[in-house]
């Protein structure tokens, strides 16, 4: 079965679980890895929501956690390979920053393998589906996310929503 | 009385006299034994109120946050380490300061002592060569061997005597750094376990922030707990909110953090997470080569980088 054909039969059964993955991307090389993969036509798991940023530095650990305490099944945090960066340092000071935050979830317990960082080219889209197969096969054997997940009562989903913030 | 305390007391007339600062900043004994007080002495007159013990748990340098008086400041170890750190942050101003470097003996867990004599309310506390004493109501007295009544960072401290500093107080050896116990590598147990544990002190957590009010390296004008939009961080104490406070509060203080153990001893309800800190100590020492509060010249370790800093956590494919 094709990846398309499953996500037609996540659509057609949806009380089946499946993992869901948010993806920070840079704009200069990751980003347009994953638009050649798509220009390509190369294949990958549907399980990646796309948020486009303008550098790997710009993803504070805030937005990582954030987005594990409100359902998401694991993050993937992608930039330009080391010395490639578009502003020539910022994925060389976020692999130093993301290190440690991998660390620290590490000594607190959490599950590591739903927080991902890689490089990923402008010129690799086969990289690009080769690592989303690789990440959703991790967090897909983890299955659906538990800790940390944040319970929300109505006043806070009320609350999100004024924000423009999806609970 | 501590033979520190004459020479505390000395050192502070002296600056004081000779107009050399406006401020002594010290300790003074507190309402309740095994906690002194922080101390602020204006006047030559005044520096009779200063003392010191082993009680002097509070970390001094908090406030010098800000602070644009000419001020000496009584510093431990870890207090002469976050002082460091905020010169290189630019906390202070280096001209104003006085450091007097005082040889920590180790400071005494009060939280301990509560746990030795059951509750009991504790009357009188003195040490009598290598055990400590403490009385309570009704005559009755509990002993125990004061190393074992220390707060597990003084234990851990590798540097109790200031390695920097303007003057540094003689006449008592200070504490032998005994063999650091590297507590992360102690019975490190499983993911699951680790988990558990770290919900469970989360769970404790009731969001009063004492932990960041003591600490001298966490000033942030507008804490990321505090921001309101977006909210980051929910403000009502849930358990996922705590967690996810206590994980930044450890992650902005990644190469920073001097291990002074204040925020330990400042919380209400014994949230103990210190292991976070220690690990990124360690991962900071082993990736980037760095010590917190070692040395004022070395670079902040996020503030930099090097071509070649391990990547041994990326996702590599193909």
């Amino acid at each position: 079965m094709t990846e398309i054909e499953n996500r037609k039969s996540e659509i057609q059964n949806p009380t089946g679980w499946q993992p869901r993955i948010l993806a920070f991307l840079c704009n200069w090389c990751s980003y347009a890895g994953a638009d050649l993969a798509g220009i390509s036509r190369l294949q990958y798991p549907p399980n990646v929501r796309v948020i486009r940023v303008p550098c790997s530095a710009r993803v504070d650990p805030l937005f990582i956690l954030a987005a594990l305490q409100r359902g998401a099944d694991g993050v993937l945090v992608s930039g330009c390979h080391p010395g490639d960066c578009h502003y020539l340092s910022g994925n060389l000071v976020a692999r130093r920053r993301f290190a440690l935050l991998k660390a620290l979830l590490d000594e607190a317990g959490f599950e590591t393998d739903r927080v991902h960082f890689s490089w990923v080219s402008a010129a690799e889209g086969g990289r690009f589906a080769e690592l989303i197969r690789e990440v959703t096969d991790k967090v897909r054997a983890l299955g659906p996310a538990r800790q940390f997940v944040k319970q929300f009562d109505a006043g806070t989903i009320h609350e999100l929503s004024q924000q423009g913030m999806n609970a | 009385m501590n033979p520190l305390v004459s020479q505390i007391r000395a050192a502070a007339r002296r600056l004081l006299e000779e107009e050399r600062v406006e401020l002594v900043l010290g300790f003074e004994t507190g309402p309740v034994p095994l906690r002194n007080a922080p101390c602020f002495v204006r006047s030559a007159g005044e520096t009779d109120r200063l003392t010191w013990d082993r009680s002097c748990g509070i970390n001094l340098a908090v406030f010098l946050n800000g602070n644009p008086r000419r001020i000496a400041i009584l510093a431990k170890g870890c207090d002469s380490r976050a002082i460091v750190n905020m010169l290189k942050e630019r906390r202070i101003v280096r001209e104003n300061l006085i450091i007097v470097g005082v040889p920590c003996q180790g400071m005494i867990d009060r939280a301990k002592i509560e746990r030795l004599v059951g509750g009991r309310e504790i009357e009188t506390v003195r040490i009598e060569g290598d055990s400590i004493v403490v009385a309570v109501g009704g005559g009755k007295t509990f002993q125990a061997p004061v190393e074992e009544t220390l707060r597990d960072a003084c234990r851990d401290c590798a540097a109790p005597t200031p390695v920097y500093y303007d003057l540094l107080l003689e006449g008592v050896v200070a504490r032998r750094p005994a063999a650091v116990r590297a507590i992360h590598e102690l019975a490190q147990p499983d993911r699951a376990e680790r988990w558990r544990r770290f919900e469970a002190e989360a769970a404790k957590c009731i969001r009063c922030y004492a932990c960041r009010n003591v600490c001298p390296l966490c000033y942030c004008r507008e804490c990321c707990a505090d921001q309101s939009a977006p909210r980051w961080i929910g403000a009502s104490p849930n358990p996922s909110d705590n967690a996810m406070f206590l994980l930044m509060r450890a992650l902005h203080l990644a190469g920073r953090c001097v291990d002074c153990g204040a925020c330990v001893e400042a919380c209400p309800v014994g949230v103990d997470v210190r292991h976070l800190f220690k690990r990124l100590e360690r991962e900071v020492g082993e990736r980037f080569g760095y010590v917190s509060g070692a040395d004022p010249n070395q670079k902040p370790p996020l503030a930099t980088f090097n071509m070649d800093d391990p990547e041994d956590y990326i996702t590599d494919v193909g």
